[in-house]
This record gives structure tokens, C-alpha cells and sequence, in this order.
């Protein structure tokens, strides 16, 4: 028999935590709507601009900086080639692609040799970041074509980023992955900001988004619709509510920490003077610009690492719970490593809104979200079993939880609409309107659970490796097993 | 109030927001769509119109004053056509749709618009009336290049001032790439280089400046220019301008007007006391020079310790073509350091000229036959 006083106690304590749980989800969401605020002032303000943003003049200046996009590639086989050819026909005066073969098994880089006519090369590389993976050979196309490929013994995609960086002959770098379909003007759109602001920009991202029920041709996205299946349309709708909107959000408070590894575009010195990717750490994007602000900061130099709200890049996102549970995992994980490798900066008012908000926010409403989130439904369920909280109450709490979740996604939508407007189709809205409540309604709840293994497994320390994913390709139904996208 | 019907009120504002959003987003993308619609039902009746003016050597009077008289609804969506199409067009065809906006107003229009407030509306109306070239104010366009308070407007005016192309603005332009407003460098210098040679005794004057960016711009844009007259002024200051910035800027102009005589100065400039930045830059200008001298000091530079010295000598050596092909090969049989960055280059050309045999496709790690070198050589 349990003492009164130990179940009042367990009743009050409960009743605490719901609360808790309940002004946690208020603060979270209210984040969310902040942010949302920010990326529509920072949306007006970058369309107003649209039209004299000098794209065409840029283009034809021959003192527009040149870049070299880095592709890492493992086991890319099936799209590799399509992906070069597309970036070879990118629009910028002048840059190179850099194709990073990190010990495929597949016929990765069989594929490159037959469609480009390579040839091998001696090639001096200077060690300017620390690499692992020893380096095996470098290519280059019979043709004038400003392609590069080398291959070299597999050590992860962080040091096959490092090795591409030794590599690249010119001053701007950029990072994208071997899956991302970009749009013509890529390069350009996210080097605008280093040609208007060269003294400070040391680093810009660009809008990700998920390329799934789009049309490709030739590497390029010539229609845009949603998914066919529902899975991959509510990830549009979370990569709107989630990714556009809170980095357009935190770049318009001058605290953005993430540039997606699947686009984005550094200026090479200072990636030397930060030593290049860290080895080890699957959040690798995201580590690599929370050292820049923790670099620059130190160094006491202006600076600004700006996300350009314009749609620069697309990605396959996951078609299967299985592979969706494997990704979340993994980008939960590195947000855990990313995280601790940066504690130093937590909370210090030396890094400024990175130490002071961006990092906290990340903690405390990215990396606790799931726990507190799980914890959070057990607790109440528990609340209600030992009559701790009242059913009325719990259905009326939980109800308005979830509408103010779904009232972010459909805000996410209208600002899309206002700005963007990509989804032309009136079908596909109705689809987008209907997965902002489906989002709500257990999705989130799921990617909470795969969230908590993935911190699960970095507190164990499990074994990192490069992600794989099956991927259904843009042009026929030939699956392949492939390494899983950076996070958008 | 009970936290229960606080609840529910929260709860109601909510879904009512979500419902008012919803219909927003339907209304303006049917708002949209009507627009699209309209506005294309509007332009559609003069579209052969503006055909035939631009096809036409002759300008046609009627089409002109059918155009011109189009009453102030069709011509909103006629106007953003116009200039769509100015865009695009050069010569006559062009001249005859800058002409229309003229007489319409428009650029009377834009020119009130540079003084009003609002940013957005000067840098577009700075913007167009670049591209509206011959009738734009120039001197309002230096005023905003110089001093208007939003640095946009001060990059889309400088920009500007070098579509309009008139080498009066060079002055205006090199100051605006100055002082606490300045235009980014690169912008004010591109804007420059479209002056065209008639701004080449300004940028002159210019590298004489006491503003580190005026003559850095002045340099960077004389070489592109390719003004011998300014060697041996960039001469003197590949050499001894206090800025390094300067410095490089002024040997990387030396290499591109390309006189023989700068070849003393860029040898020095290469120097093991100069700075890396500064031998790199020099090396590459050398290069570009040319001729025998030119070969013998990259030949030497091979062996330099610094990589980007090294691996730009051998470029510069490589991009002379079979003159220094002698040097090259010279080098890469030796076991100097500047063996592999001769071989990378002697590939490059092997592989350019389709004297090397592709890979198969089938190659295999262990098929690897040439070297990769790593570490800093030397």
C-alpha cells in the first residue's frame, strides 16, 4: 500500500511537469512564429530586391570571384554523372567542379571516366586541412571541360570535403552534394552576397528543398509539384515550416549556425583557418559554421554568414519510414556532436547570438524537443491514470497544441505562396494544406521517437559512417542504395 | 476567467487564424492568376505592335501612336514589357522602345523617383534608368553612387553609371569606391572598366590617390584596360606602394597590358623578401609578359618553397605554349622541387593536346600509374 502523502506527492509533481511540458511547447511554437515573422520580413525584403539584384552584370564581370564546388561522392553510381553534367552547366563566369571519388565500392568512378573521357594526372596537393583518407589519384576530362575528379582511400565525407578544399584552385568554395539538382543560377544567387559585402560575407547557404514529384530534365527541375506519395509531401511541408522559414529566421537575426551541406558556399581562407571539415562528426555542416562564428568572434573581425531565401537546390527526401528513421536519426545525432564539440561557446557572451541564443535554442528546443516531447505524452498519460489531470483538460490541451503546430505549417504555406509561390497547381496546395495537419497528427510525434534513438545512440557512441538511403532517382523507377543527403 | 476557458479561447484564436490563412492563400493565388490573366489581355493588342516597331528599319508612326496612346491601365502592363524587351534588344530595335518610354514619361518618371524616399523604389529606378542609358541623369546617378545612405542604392547607381558607359562618372566611381559609403570594390571597378579607355586619365590621377581603394581600383582597371601608358606608374607602385593590396594589384596589371619593360620590376616583385601573395600575383604576370627572359626567371621560380609561387610559375609556364615546353620538361626529368609541378603541367598540355590515352572505364585503385604528390613540395 502506497502512502497518501507519496501519491500526493506523485500527483503534484506530475502536475508540475505537465505544466512544464505545457509552457514548453507554448515557448517552443511561439519560437517557431518568431522566426516565421523574420523569414517574412527577410522574404519581402529579398524580392523587393529581386530586380535589380545584378545577376546579368556579375555574370559578365571578369572580376566576379571564380568557385570550386566540391562533390562528395560515395557509391553515387547511379546519378553521378547526370549530377556533373548538370553542375558543368551551371551559370558563373568561372569555377571548377571538383568530383571527390571517398573509396567508392560501385562503378562511381567507372561511370566519370566513360562519360567525361578522363585522363590521369600528376597533380601537387597541398595538405592545408587535414585529411585521412589517403589520396589515390587525381582525373581531368580530355575535353577543356573545368572538371576535376579524384579519388581517395574512404574516410568519410568530411575528409573527403577536406581533401576537395586542398584541391580547389580558386577562392570561393562551394559544397554541394552529389543528389542535389541546383538551378541554373545557383552559383550566382549565393555569391551575390560576397560581391556586395566582400569585406564581411565569409559564408552563404541557399534555400534546400525537396525535389520529389518534380520534374527533371538534363539535371534541371523544369516543373515543380508534390510528391505522388503522402510520406514525401509532408517532408515539403516540414522543409518549408522547418528549414526555410527558421533559417531564413536566424540569418535575419545575423545567428544562422546552419548552412546545409548540401549547398553552401565559404570562402576558402577562412575555411583553412578553421582547419577544414572536423573528422568524426556527422553534423559536419553545421559544425563547420558554428566554428567560423566561433573563429571570427575570437579574432575579433566583422563578419556575416547569410542564407539567401532564394530556391537554389533540391534533394530526393526519404519515400520510406525506414529510411526516414535512419535520416532523422543521423541529423538528430549531429546536432548532439555538433552540440558538445562547440560547448565552449554555450551561454558566452564572447560568440554573441551564437553563444547566447542560437546555441541555446538549438539545446534546449532542437536537442531536447523529442525527449521532452516523449517524456512529455507519457507524463500526461500517467497524469491522467493517477487522476493528476483532468481528461477534459488534457483533450482541450493537447487540442490546442496541435492546432497551434498545424497553424505554424499552414502560416509556413501562406508565406511560400506570398513569396515563392513554386507549387502552381491548385491540387498541390489542397495536398500541402492537408499534410500541415498530418504533420501534426503523428508525424512529428514519430520523428520525436527517431530523434530520441538518434541521441540514444550518440550518448552510447555508436559508430559513425555515411549514411545510406534507397533512392528512387528523379528520371525512372531504378532504386539504388546511396549515401543519405546532408540535412536541407 | 478559468485556465480552462483561457484554453479555449487560445484554442478558437487559433483555429481561426489557421482558417484565415487559408483563405488568404486562395485569394492570392487567385488574385494572381487574375492579374497574370489581365494583364496579358492587355499587352496582347499591342504585342504585334512592338513586333513590328523593332523589326521595322523605319520606325512606323501609327504602331508608335497606337502604343503611346494606350490609356494608363493597358500601359501599366505594357511599360514592364517594353523594358523586358529593351532588355533583351541592342542597336536600332532598342533606341526605338527607349524612345516610346521616353515620350511616354517614363523616364521623366524614374528620375523623380531617384530623389523620393524609399530605397527599394531609388535603386530600381537607378536600375532601369542604366539601362535606359542615353537619357539618364548622370550626375543624380553620382550623387546616389556617392551618397545616398543605403548601400544598395549606392551599388545598383554605380552599376549603373557603367551600363550608361560615359568616362565622365570615372571620377564619381573611384570615389564612390572610397570612404565610409563606398561601393564594394569590385563593383565600383567593374562600372570602371566599362568606361572604356576614355577613363583611363582619371583612373591615372587615380593611382596617385592617397585612398588605399582608389588606387587599388585605379590599378586593377588600368591593366584590365590594357593602358601601356600607365606601366611604368603601376611600376612604381608594384614596388613600393605602402599597401600591399596595391602592390598585387599593380603587378597583376603590369602582366595584362603586358609590356616588356615591367619584366625588371615583376622579377623583383618576386623576390624572396616580397610577400607570398604579392610573388604568386608577379610570377603569374610574368608569365603573361612572356619571352625568353620571362621563361628563364619562371623556370627558376619552380623550385620556389612557396606553393602557390611554384604552381604558378608553371602554369604561367604552361599557358606559354612551346616556347617553354623545353623548361618544362627540363625541370620535371631533374629531382629539383620543381619537378612535379613542371609534370603536372607537361600533363595538362599532353592532355589538351589528346597525346594521352584516356582511362578505361574499368580502371581499378590499383591501376593508378602517375604519382599524386602531397605535401608542401620543397
Amino acid at each position: 500500500m502506497i502512502p497518501h502523502v507519496v501519491t500526493d506527492a506523485a500527483v503534484a509533481f506530475l502536475t508540475g511537469f505537465d505544466w512544464f511540458v505545457l509552457g514548453y511547447f507554448l515557448a517552443l511554437n511561439s519560437g517557431y512564429l518568431v522566426l516565421l515573422a523574420l523569414a517574412s520580413l527577410e522574404f519581402a525584403r529579398h524580392l523587393r530586391r529581386l530586380p535589380f539584384a545584378g545577376y546579368d552584370e556579375a555574370y559578365a564581370s571578369p572580376l566576379t570571384l571564380p568557385v570550386s564546388v566540391i562533390v562528395p561522392a560515395h557509391d553515387e553510381g547511379p546519378g553521378i554523372v547526370d549530377a556533373v553534367r548538370a553542375m558543368l552547366s551551371l551559370r558563373y563566369p568561372e569555377f571548377e567542379i571538383l568530383v571527390v571519388d571517398d573509396g567508392s565500392t560501385d562503378d562511381t568512378f567507372a561511370r566519370l571516366v566513360e562519360a567525361f573521357d578522363l585522363v590521369e594526372v600528376p597533380r601537387v596537393v597541398t595538405p592545408d586541412v587535414p585529411v585521412v583518407g589517403a589520396l589515390v589519384s587525381v582525373s581531368v576530362p580530355r575535353s577543356a571541360l573545368p572538371l576535376v575528379v579524384v579519388r581517395k582511400e574512404n574516410g568519410g565525407k568530411a575528409d573527403a570535403l577536406n581533401t576537395g578544399i586542398n584541391v580547389a584552385r580558386y577562392p570561393l568554395v562551394c559544397m554541394v552534394d552529389a543528389d542535389s539538382v541546383l538551378d541554373p543560377d545557383a552559383l550566382m544567387t549565393v555569391s551575390k552576397p560576397f560581391a556586395d559585402d566582400p569585406e564581411r560575407v565569409v559564408a552563404t547557404g541557399g534555400v534546400v528543398r525537396a525535389a520529389n514529384g518534380c520534374t527533371v530534365s538534363g539535371g534541371r527541375i523544369v516543373e515543380v509539384r508534390m510528391p505522388r506519395t503522402w510520406l514525401p509531401r509532408i517532408q515539403v511541408v516540414e522543409y518549408l515550416r522547418a528549414f526555410l522559414m527558421g533559417r531564413s529566421g536566424w540569418s535575419r537575426l545575423g545567428a544562422l549556425a546552419i548552412i546545409s551541406g548540401a549547398f553552401g558556399l565559404f570562402r576558402r581562407d577562412v575555411l583553412l583557418e578553421v582547419g577544414g571539415m572536423a573528422h568524426g562528426c556527422i553534423g559536419e555542416d553545421a559544425d563547420l559554421v558554428i566554428r567560423i562564428h566561433g573563429h571570427m568572434r575570437r579574432t575579433q573581425r566583422p563578419y556575416r554568414v547569410v542564407f539567401v531565401a532564394e530556391p537554389v537546390a533540391w534533394t530526393e527526401v526519404p519515400t520510406s519510414l525506414k529510411v526516414l528513421a535512419n535520416q532523422r536519426r543521423r541529423w538528430h545525432r549531429g546536432l548532439a556532436q555538433t552540440l558538445w564539440r562547440n560547448r565552449s561557446m554555450m551561454l558566452n557572451p564572447r560568440y554573441g547570438r551564437i553563444g547566447l541564443l542560437t546555441l541555446p535554442y538549438y539545446f534546449v528546443f532542437e536537442l531536447l524537443a523529442p525527449v521532452v516531447e516523449v517524456v512529455g505524452v507519457s507524463a500526461a498519460a500517467l497524469g491522467f491514470l493517477v487522476g493528476a489531470v483532468n481528461l477534459s483538460f488534457a483533450v482541450l490541451f493537447v487540442a490546442v497544441a496541435l492546432a497551434y503546430g498545424i497553424l505554424l505549417s499552414i502560416a509556413s504555406l501562406a508565406l511560400e505562396e506570398f513569396s515563392f509561390h513554386r507549387y502552381r497547381r491548385w491540387r498541390d496546395l489542397a495536398l500541402a494544406v492537408g499534410c500541415a495537419f498530418i504533420e501534426n497528427l503523428g508525424y512529428r510525434q514519430l520523428t520525436a521517437v527517431w530523434r530520441l534513438q538518434g541521441l540514444w545512440a550518440e550518448l552510447k557512441g555508436a559508430r559513425v559512417e555515411w549514411g545510406t538511403m534507397s533512392r528512387e532517382g528523379f528520371g525512372g523507377p531504378a532504386a539504388a542504395s546511396q549515401p543519405v543527403g546532408s540535412r536541407p | 476567467m478559468t485556465v480552462y476557458t483561457a484554453f479555449l479561447l487560445a484554442g478558437l484564436a487559433l483555429v481561426a487564424l489557421g482558417l484565415a490563412l487559408a483563405a488568404a492563400i486562395i485569394v492570392q493565388r487567385g488574385l494572381r492568376q487574375h492579374a497574370g490573366r489581365r494583364d496579358l489581355a492587355l499587352v496582347e493588342p499591342f504585342r504585334p505592335l512592338l513586333i513590328a516597331l523593332v523589326m521595322d528599319e523605319r520606325a512606323d508612326a501609327t504602331a508608335t501612336a497606337r502604343i503611346l496612346g494606350a490609356d494608363a491601365r493597358a500601359w501599366s502592363a505594357l511599360e514592364p514589357h517594353i523594358i523586358s524587351m529593351v532588355r533583351k534588344l541592342r542597336g536600332d530595335s532598342r533606341a526605338v522602345l527607349v524612345n516610346l518610354l521616353h515620350e511616354r514619361g517614363t523616364i521623366t518618371r524614374l528620375n523623380r523617383r531617384l530623389t523620393r524616399p524609399g530605397a527599394v523604389g531609388r535603386a530600381r529606378a537607378a536600375e532601369l534608368l542604366g539601362l535606359l542609358g542615353e537619357h539618364a541623369p548622370r550626375r543624380d546617378l553620382e550623387r546616389l553612387a556617392l551618397r545616398d545612405h543605403d548601400a544598395e542604392v549606392r551599388i545598383v547607381a554605380a552599376r549603373a553609371l557603367g551600363e550608361i558607359g560615359d568616362p565622365k562618372s570615372a571620377r564619381a566611381l573611384l570615389a564612390a569606391a572610397s570612404g565610409p559609403r563606398a561601393v564594394p570594390l569590385r563593383i565600383a571597378a567593374r562600372s570602371l572598366a566599362r568606361l572604356g579607355p576614355g577613363a583611363a586619365p582619371e583612373l591615372m590621377r587615380g593611382l596617385r590617390s592617397d585612398k588605399t581603394t582608389s588606387r587599388a581600383v585605379s590599378a586593377e582597371i588600368l591593366g584590365l584596360l590594357g593602358v601601356t601608358s600607365a606601366a611604368t606608374v603601376l611600376a612604381s607602385a608594384a614596388e613600393d606602394d605602402p599597401e600591399l593590396d596595391v602592390r598585387i594589384r599593380s603587378a597583376r596589371a603590369l602582366g595584362r597590358i603586358g609590356v616588356p619593360s615591367a619584366l625588371p620590376v615583376l622579377e623583383r616583385c618576386t623576390g624572396p623578401d616580397r610577400h607570398p601573395a604579392l610573388r604568386a600575383v608577379a610570377a603569374r604576370a610574368v608569365g603573361e609578359v612572356g619571352g625568353p627572359i620571362a621563361i628563364e626567371l619562371l623556370a627558376r621560380l619552380l623550385d620556389d618553397p612557396v606553393h602557390r609561387v611554384a604552381a604558378n610559375a608553371a602554369r604561367a609556364l604552361g599557358r606559354l605554349g612551346d616556347r617553354a615546353l623545353p623548361a618544362l620538361r627540363r625541370t620535371a626529368a631533374g629531382a629539383t622541387p620543381g619537378a612535379p609541378y613542371a609534370a603536372e603541367v607537361l600533363a595538362e598540355i599532353d592532355v589538351r593536346s589528346g597525346r594521352v590515352v584516356a582511362l578505361r572505364a574499368d580502371a581499378a585503385v590499383g591501376d593508378v600509374r602517375l604519382p599524386v604528390v602531397t605535401g608542401v613540395v620543397g
